[in-house]
């Protein structure tokens, strides 16, 4: 019965180590996957000129970054009243924070285009290649503490209950 | 089922407005909407309906700059950067056909339009499609059945723009006067064939080709080495240098159709351009718009 017990707390243990690691990773694919889209987007606005309704419903919207950016930008731009900037800054806000900080500036460039969108895609860019370094590092330590955690609270519990 | 059509028009034209604007918008009798020419938006100002010339406010609405923003946003997709060049010129083309000319600051830079900001007002032009009525002129523009080079005369807003739309339409889709012939049409300002996403939006026939947003003095070599127009058709012929581009092209055995403005109360005498158009001795037949009370009488001449 103790063996059974000791068994359920281990797993339990793996079990939240393993959702916080999956939040964690989910996080840094999304940034991943954002950082990819805006080259797409740069590259079909400044270089080929295409629609942007065009673009996020082709090549966006389809991508890893669909799900929680591209596809509801598409929709809300569609149905909403307001103007290109003001949808912009409706979606990034449901980005996780740190993200969504980064890319709310090109809400202003979106509908204008040119060299001054591509300077803020090639800085949004950067940020996040940069946020995604710095919490990739800072994750691999959290991530180790956590597990640290876990399984010493399981043990302690094991030892002390047994 | 004329004014349906035109009724249906204005209600696409409506779709490029805010649900605040709209609304009131659609809120007129069917036959006012075929009427309507264009639509007005004046930041601060009621909506005006343009009927035969004269401007008609919709008193319960209130253009605001943000409905002036996102009609610019709808007209162009959300992508002003597709329609760059135009918006420099003062205009864009939205889907549809419909030509929304803008007004605000112009930005500018070495002395040209670099494109325009804080939008005053707009203006939504509803293109209207007369199919046929070039249908009874082209006999008297035919000589031993073969097409001659055409000017369209007529004052601003009688429909040069139309009747030249229907005159391509007709000779390149061919008639029981004349065989189908390749047309390549210049469209600087985008009013003939008002091209979207490189697709016509109003009826310029199947044998068109159309070379979009390019002033006439360079498009015509242009489509004249690459195209081999049977005819060559223009829109308001309005620089020196056109006239020569013109010139050059009938040298290469091409037919010209083309328009060009003049005032109802002076001849063309008194316009440099005009008088150089017709002493060049290119043209063969005008066509002269004349409008009374709202109906246009189109009288063909005999020039050569």
């Amino acid at each position: 019965m103790s063996a059974a017990g000791a068994l359920l707390l281990i797993v339990s243990a793996v079990w939240g180590y393993l959702i916080r690691r999956r939040c964690a990773v989910r996080t840094l694919q999304l940034i991943r996957a954002l950082t990819e889209d805006l080259g797409i987007l740069r590259c079909r606005i400044c270089v080929h000129c295409r629609p942007l309704p065009e673009i996020l419903k082709t090549e966006l919207s389809r991508g890893a970054g669909g799900a929680c950016l591209w596809e509801p930008f598409a929709k809300l731009l569609s149905t909403s009243e307001c103007s290109l900037g003001a949808c912009w800054a409706d979606i990034v806000e449901t980005l996780p924070g740190e993200v969504g900080i980064r890319l709310a500036p090109l809400g202003q460039f979106l509908s204008v285009g040119g060299e001054s969108l591509a300077r803020a895609i090639d800085e949004a860019r950067e940020e996040l290649a940069a946020l995604y370094r710095e919490r990739q590092e800072k994750q691999g330590t959290e991530l180790k503490l956590t597990a640290a955690v876990y399984f010493s609270f399981a043990l302690l519990f094991i030892l002390t209950f047994a | 089922m004329r004014e349906s059509f035109l009724a249906e028009k204005y209600e696409k034209a409506c779709k490029l407005l805010p649900s605040r604007l709209s609304i009131p918008a659609l809120d007129i009798s069917r036959d006012k909407m075929a009427l309507v020419e264009e639509i007005r938006l004046r930041s601060g100002g009621p909506i005006q309906l343009v009927i035969a010339g004269s401007e008609l406010p919709l008193l319960q609405t209130r253009v605001i700059g943000e409905d002036l923003e996102q009609i610019l946003d709808r007209a162009t997709e959300f992508s002003r950067y597709t329609a760059e060049d135009s918006l420099r010129a003062g205009f864009v083309t939205a889907r549809g056909g419909f030509r929304v000319g803008v007004c605000g600051s112009v930005i500018t830079s070495d002395g040209k339009s670099d494109g325009i900001r804080d939008i005053s007002s707009l203006s939504i032009r509803i293109p209207r499609e007369w199919e046929d009525i070039a249908r009874p002129l082209l006999p008297k523009l035919l000589s031993n059945g073969c097409l001659t080079n055409t000017l369209i005369l007529s004052p601003p807003g009688g429909g040069k723009t139309t009747l030249l739309r229907d005159l391509v339409r007709l000779v390149s889709d061919g008639s029981e006067l004349a065989p189908p012939l390749r047309v390549s049409l210049v469209d600087e300002r985008g009013e003939v064939a008002a091209m979207h996403r490189g697709i016509a939006q109003l009826s310029v026939g199947s044998h068109t080709d159309v070379l979009n947003a390019c002033p006439k003095r360079i498009a015509i070599p242009m489509l004249l080495r690459a195209m081999a127009p049977q005819v060559l058709a223009l829109d308001e012929i309005a620089h020196p240098a056109d006239v020569d581009a013109v010139c050059s092209a009938v040298n290469c055995g091409v037919v010209i159709l083309a328009t060009a403005h003049v005032s109802p109360d002076s001849d063309w005498e008194n316009r440099p351009i005009l008088r150089k158009l017709m002493n060049s001795g290119v043209f063969e037949r005008s066509v002269v718009i004349e409008v009374h009370k709202s109906v246009r009488n189109y009288r063909v001449e005999v020039l050569a």
